[in-house]
């Protein structure tokens, strides 16, 4: 369900109908009643309600009974949530008296348990009841987008309005108009919901020994439901959360509580505003996610407006999930062709640089720096003598040679200077002194021997010496 | 076309622009790094290619600039050692003629020089650079004179570049 500004909680009972509203405030949920009287004068209401609904603004929240549906916690055996998941089904259609496809069920707040069992609350109503609901809910102009459960919306609220203690086993009575609810529960685990015909209709009514004998017959079949709870709590006695119409008027819950036993009525309270209780359950769990939240109104039964919203956000995430799929299509369409005309670009500046250099009108791709290198390597010798013409003289070389011969007072006996090779044979003043035509050629990039003799009878030191590129 | 029937072609539209969004990112990105390298490989190979390219360059550069001389053949060298202001014994044989580029040769003499005094040899050897095209020298020998202090007793390989062209 799409957010939605308001909900509408409506409970109807027998002559009686409450709506609330309910709106998030700054995080919280703010309840308003704007409706407390007979169904017939609900007409203009219901209208707005259903303008705001098909607006998209609000929703509208009912609930069937508890004694037209079931709700009880149920245990797969295995520790997998997906199987246990699987068989929640099967489990629920043996505990039923009717087959499980008559049904719209569902499987709630389903949690691994300390020793390795799945456990969920199961809700299920029968589709005929269900469609029951929705006529009694049409004749007075209703058309609620959630049908949610009577027990577990009692049960919600009554823990968020007054937190459960851990181990504390609470019992929510809800004395409505033409009946009573009983929810129960311990903290953060719904054990199951009762119901009763008997309402406040009856334990309020002027005949005295008449309403005591309601109250008395109510709390025996109450008392019998409890006690099972109480006894698989260590027998603790149970705390008792007073709600409905019934829990605002202290004559009536005087003589229900006066008919429970006293074993059990140890602790108990009213709920604030006990009238809209319900209706404000509806409109609350409507509003805000929750664990125990439910819809019967599914499949064939689903709202029209919901049925149409779901519809829409489908095609809006086909629509995105399209539009993904062709942006990615494109991106990566984008890459290879940019890649592809990178490439391109490459090997097309590739192949007019080879033809350029091999001067052939088509080189075999993936050779052309081969063939090119080999080009050049053919004509290196044929071009060669031009680019030596560049380069500096051999004469500049004899030149510096004769120099520093003139300057170290060398004596060249012979020298021969070839493109690759100086051999020089002389004789020097002293030992050292050949060494600057050493570091001549050392300088110019020439690898340099020098042999040196002992001075003889001409007291000169005689040296050959050798360079090679 | 009824709502139903739109909306199913919309989820299949979907689900096929999805899956085949899908399979070709796949496909690009174990693509990728294949192609990459290609890329890498062949930048390479044109890095390599515009190297070759420079060198080519140099050399045609150098045959353009002899190509662009007045003169397609420089003097004899007998003629260049008749103009240096001293005259000088020497003896010039031809060594090779190597056939080069666009009707270029290069053409090598052997030059013996007696008694040359080592002033006059740079002097000779600029001359001859000096020339257009330049004789150049490639290789030397010198071995002192025994009769004439100063002076040596020179061999010389000489190279020019001759043009048959006019």
């Amino acid at each position: 369900m799409a957010a939605v500004r308001y909900a509408y909680g409506v409970d109807v009972a027998g002559a009686h109908a409450t709506v609330v509203r309910a709106s998030r405030l700054r995080g919280a949920i703010r309840h308003e009643v704007v409706f407390d009287a007979a169904p017939h004068a609900l007409a203009g209401l219901a209208e707005r309600m259903a303008e705001e609904v098909h607006a998209g603004k609000a929703t509208l929240a009912a609930c069937v009974g508890v004694h037209e549906s079931f709700a009880r916690p149920i245990r797969a055996p295995f520790a997998s949530m997906a199987k246990a998941r699987k068989v929640f089904p099967s489990l629920l259609d043996i505990q039923l008296p009717f087959p499980i496809e008559k049904c719209i069920c569902q499987f709630l707040d389903s949690r691994l348990t300390s020793d390795r069992q799945v456990e969920a609350v199961a809700v299920a109503a029968l589709k005929d009841h269900i469609r029951a609901c929705l006529d009694r809910l049409a004749a007075i102009n209703l058309d609620p987008v959630i049908l949610d459960h009577e027990g577990l919306a009692l049960w919600t609220i009554s823990c968020d309005e007054m937190p459960l203690e851990k181990n504390v086993l609470r019992v929510v009575v809800y004395v409505g108009y033409d009946r009573t609810v009983i929810a129960i529960g311990r903290h953060g685990q719904f054990l199951g919901a009762h119901s009763a015909r008997t309402g406040m209709q009856s334990l309020a009514s002027d005949n005295r020994s008449a309403a005591r004998e309601a109250a008395r017959q109510l709390a025996s079949r109450i008392g019998q439901a409890v006690s099972a709870h109480v006894r698989g709590a260590d027998g603790a006695p149970p705390q008792w959360a007073w709600t409905g119409p019934g829990a605002a008027r202290p004559d009536v819950l005087d003589s229900f509580r006066a008919a429970l036993p006293a074993s059990l009525t140890v602790t108990s309270f009213t709920h604030d505003n006990p009238e809209s209780c319900l209706a404000r359950a509806l409109a609350a769990r409507a509003l805000q996610p929750d664990p125990l939240r439910c819809n019967f109104r599914e499949g064939a039964l689903e709202h029209t407006h919901a049925a149409r919203s779901r519809t829409q956000r489908q095609a809006y995430a086909a629509a995105g999930c399209l539009a993904a799929g062709l942006l990615l299509c494109a991106v990566n369409g984008a890459w290879r062709l940019a890649l592809d005309a990178r490439q391109e670009k490459i090997q097309s500046a590739i192949t007019q640089l080879a033809g350029e250099l091999t001067g052939a009108a088509r080189v075999p791709r993936g050779q052309e720096v081969m063939l090119a290198r080999r080009a050049l390597e053919e004509r290196a010798p044929l071009v060669a003598p031009f680019v030596d013409s560049f380069s500096p003289s051999p004469r500049d070389m004899l030149r510096r040679i004769l120099d520093v011969a003139a300057a170290r007072q060398l004596v060249i006996e012979s020298a021969s200077l070839r493109k690759e090779s100086i051999l020089i044979n002389g004789s020097a003043a002293d030992w050292n002194a050949c060494e600057a035509l050493a570091a001549l050629l050392a300088d110019r990039a020439w690898r340099v021997n020098v042999e040196r003799r002992d001075a003889g009878a001409d007291e000169r030191v005689h040296f050959t010496l050798k360079a090679l590129r | 076309m009824n709502t139903p029937r739109l909306q199913i072609i919309l989820v299949a539209a979907a689900v096929v622009a999805a899956l085949a969004g899908i399979i070709l990112t796949a496909r690009t990105a174990t693509a990728t790094p294949a192609m990459l390298q290609q890329i890498k490989r062949k930048h390479a190979d044109l890095l390599q290619l515009r190297a070759l390219k420079e060198r080519h360059d140099t050399d045609r550069a150098a045959v353009q600039m002899h190509a662009s001389l007045k003169d397609s053949r420089a003097a004899t060298f007998a003629e260049l050692l008749r103009s240096q202001p001293v005259a000088h014994k020497a003896e010039v044989h031809p060594r090779d003629t190597r056939p080069l580029i666009e009707g270029w040769s290069l053409k090598r003499i052997d030059v013996m020089l007696d008694d040359m005094p080592l002033a006059d040899l740079g002097r000779l050897l600029n001359s001859g650079e000096n020339q257009r095209p330049p004789w150049r020298m490639s290789e030397c020998t010198i071995t002192p004179s025994d009769t004439m202090p100063g002076a040596a007793r020179v061999t010389l390989t000489m190279e020019t570049l001759e043009s048959s062209k006019p």
